[in-house]
């Protein structure tokens, strides 16, 4: 679980997903009234907002990352969120890293509690 | 024959009425399969004293325990009077609209009163003559009624027997994470000891295999060692969450298994919470004598009614109970030898969910041709209700009986076998 602290007086906040290694690959990334869905074919940037400081105080966000290796090697995959806010790094997501055997798939799933701070 | 017509023909009468009343939701059952129906909220409480023998005044308890009504049950009943001859019974006690009304929820919900009617029949052999009972007890007030219950065990099993294991779990988990989130802001934890507390129930980074229970202790622990004030009753809400949300995050695993697991957890701490919860019931019925034991010569001579109120004694105690009742019995045949009966009286249980022991007093007045049976009278028994196995429990009771008119007392010593039928269900209780 992780906790992110953004300033309520800052501007939006924004999510960058990076997933590297694998080929096949989709995320759902939810908060409490918007869901971002991309996968291996959706068209870069992977950049998102996620809303306002106003709207994200005590916010639960979810996502689901889902790697499938259909390649005849086993692959190591890399997978990190970062969250910003006015270009700064708030948070980072540790990267998920591990080797994906040849023909599997595997989820990775994280939940993250938002809470705005007054500077 | 003559007399006995009547309420053959009204239990037929009765029969059909409710069999075409819901033969139109009888369709509609079999498309509601996989939907969350009334048997997957089956609680296996005590089988309630069957009513046909208190209205025939050979119940084991002369104070009925009401409670969750049943499908179907039956009961046998061998007490041996004070001439120290054991005379047999047999009564079956039968809900009519759980047979035959749709097993949707809201249907229940919406004919909860009609689900509250029991038609209740019992027969008494004594000598060669038999005494027959029979009558309608409706329970309008059911605190242990697991379906109408709002209580948070309820609707973790409502949930969760409605969850949908094929969909991505992260639209479901933010909703149980704010949940649980505004529990520890309303006590004021501070937002790194949520998230602490928090990160216990985050079984998913890094993949860990633990129990539900575990989890559970471990939150008790943090709640106490952070010196958090929760209520219980606030805690029992936190913890139905966390199950919840642990069966959501855990879903890929062997979730159809923890669904049930969980589902059973909910339903044994409803049951331990509300074995005692208020019941209010009235019922009427008729009683009649075959001197011969037949059919052909039952002949119905008394109108008999009944009411009773039980609650959790002292207020809010999870291990006790007291019952209240007042019965009356009235002759409507001339040549009845008991003329008219009331009693009114008291019982108190103390125990659990699944074993009691009880004590009653019961004082009644009665019109009757043979002198001993006429006048006051006052029985005090003692005795225990205990689960032998599932549906199956054990009633014994020892007591005395005094008539104050001829000064006289009696042993009573009384045993009973009570079971309720149960089909097979989805999230049954082992």
């Amino acid at each position: 679980m992780e906790l992110i602290k953004f300033e309520n007086d800052g501007g939006a906040l924004m999510i960058r997903v990076e997933i590297g290694g694998v080929v096949v690959w989709r995320y759902v990334y939810v908060t409490e009234d918007r869901k971002i869905i991309r996968n291996n074919k959706s068209s870069p940037p992977y950049d998102h907002i996620v809303g306002l400081p106003h709207e994200l105080d005590n916010d639960a966000h979810s996502w689901d990352i889902q790697l499938g290796n259909i390649s005849d090697d086993s692959q190591d995959y890399e997978v990190k969120i970062i969250w910003e806010q006015d270009g700064n790094r708030i948070h980072e997501w540790q990267p998920k890293k591990g080797p994906l055997p040849k023909g599997s798939a595997t989820v990775l799933k994280g939940d993250a509690l938002l809470i705005g701070i007054n500077k | 024959m003559k007399n006995a017509c009547p309420f053959v023909t009204i239990c037929l009468l009765l029969w059909g009425i409710l069999s075409l009343g819901f033969a139109q939701t009888e369709e509609k059952t079999s498309k509601e399969e996989n939907e969350v129906t009334i048997d997957d909220f089956y609680i296996d409480f005590s089988v309630p004293d069957l009513f046909a023998f208190t209205l025939i005044g050979v119940n084991l308890n002369s104070i009925a325990r009401p409670g969750n009504i049943k499908e179907f049950s039956i009961a046998t009943l061998d007490f041996i009077d004070k001439k120290g001859t054991i005379k047999p019974g047999i009564a079956l006690e039968w809900s009519p609209f759980k047979t035959f009304a749709s097993k949707s929820l809201e249907s229940y919900r919406k004919h909860k009163l009609l689900h509250a009617i029991q038609i209740s029949l019992a027969t008494v052999k004594d000598s060669d003559a038999t005494k027959v009972g029979l009558g309608l007890r409706w329970v309008p007030i059911d605190k242990s009624d697991s379906l109408m219950s709002e209580d948070e065990e309820m609707k973790t099993i409502k949930h969760l027997a409605k969850y949908d294991l094929s969909s991505s779990s992260a639209e479901r988990r933010p909703k149980f994470i704010k949940k649980i989130n505004s529990f520890f802001s309303e006590i004021q934890c501070d937002p790194d000891k949520r998230i602490k507390l928090l990160n216990l129930i985050d079984i998913s980074n890094p993949p860990k295999t633990i129990t539900v229970e575990a989890i559970e202790k471990e939150i008790k622990d943090e709640i106490k060692k952070q010196n958090i004030d929760f209520l219980e009753d606030k805690e029992q809400k936190l913890l139905s969450y966390i199950r919840e949300y642990i069966v959501i995050i855990k879903g890929g695993e062997s979730p159809e298994k923890e669904v049930s697991r969980l589902i059973y957890k909910a339903k044994e701490d409803f049951e331990k919470l509300s074995w005692n919860a208020d019941v209010f019931y009235i019922g009427l019925g008729t009683l009649g004598i075959s001197e011969d034991s037949t059919w052909r010569n039952l002949k119905l001579n008394t109108f008999s009614g009944v009411m009773g109120y039980t609650f959790p004694f002292p207020k809010k105690s999870r291990s006790s109970q007291f019952i209240l009742q007042l019965q009356g019995r009235k002759s409507f045949r001339d040549d009845s030898e008991e003329k008219w009966f009331i009693s009114f009286g008291g019982r108190f249980l103390i125990g659990n969910s699944k074993n009691r022991f009880s004590i009653e007093g019961m004082y009644s007045k009665t019109k009757h041709t043979q002198k001993e049976m006429d006048g006051n009278k006052g029985r005090v028994t003692i005795g225990g209700e205990f689960k032998l196995s599932k549906g199956l429990w054990l009633e014994i009771a020892l007591g005395t009986i005094t008539n104050r008119k001829l000064s006289d007392s009696s042993i009573l010593s009384l045993f009973s076998i009570k079971y309720a039928l149960q089909k097979k269900r989805r999230y049954d209780t082992p």
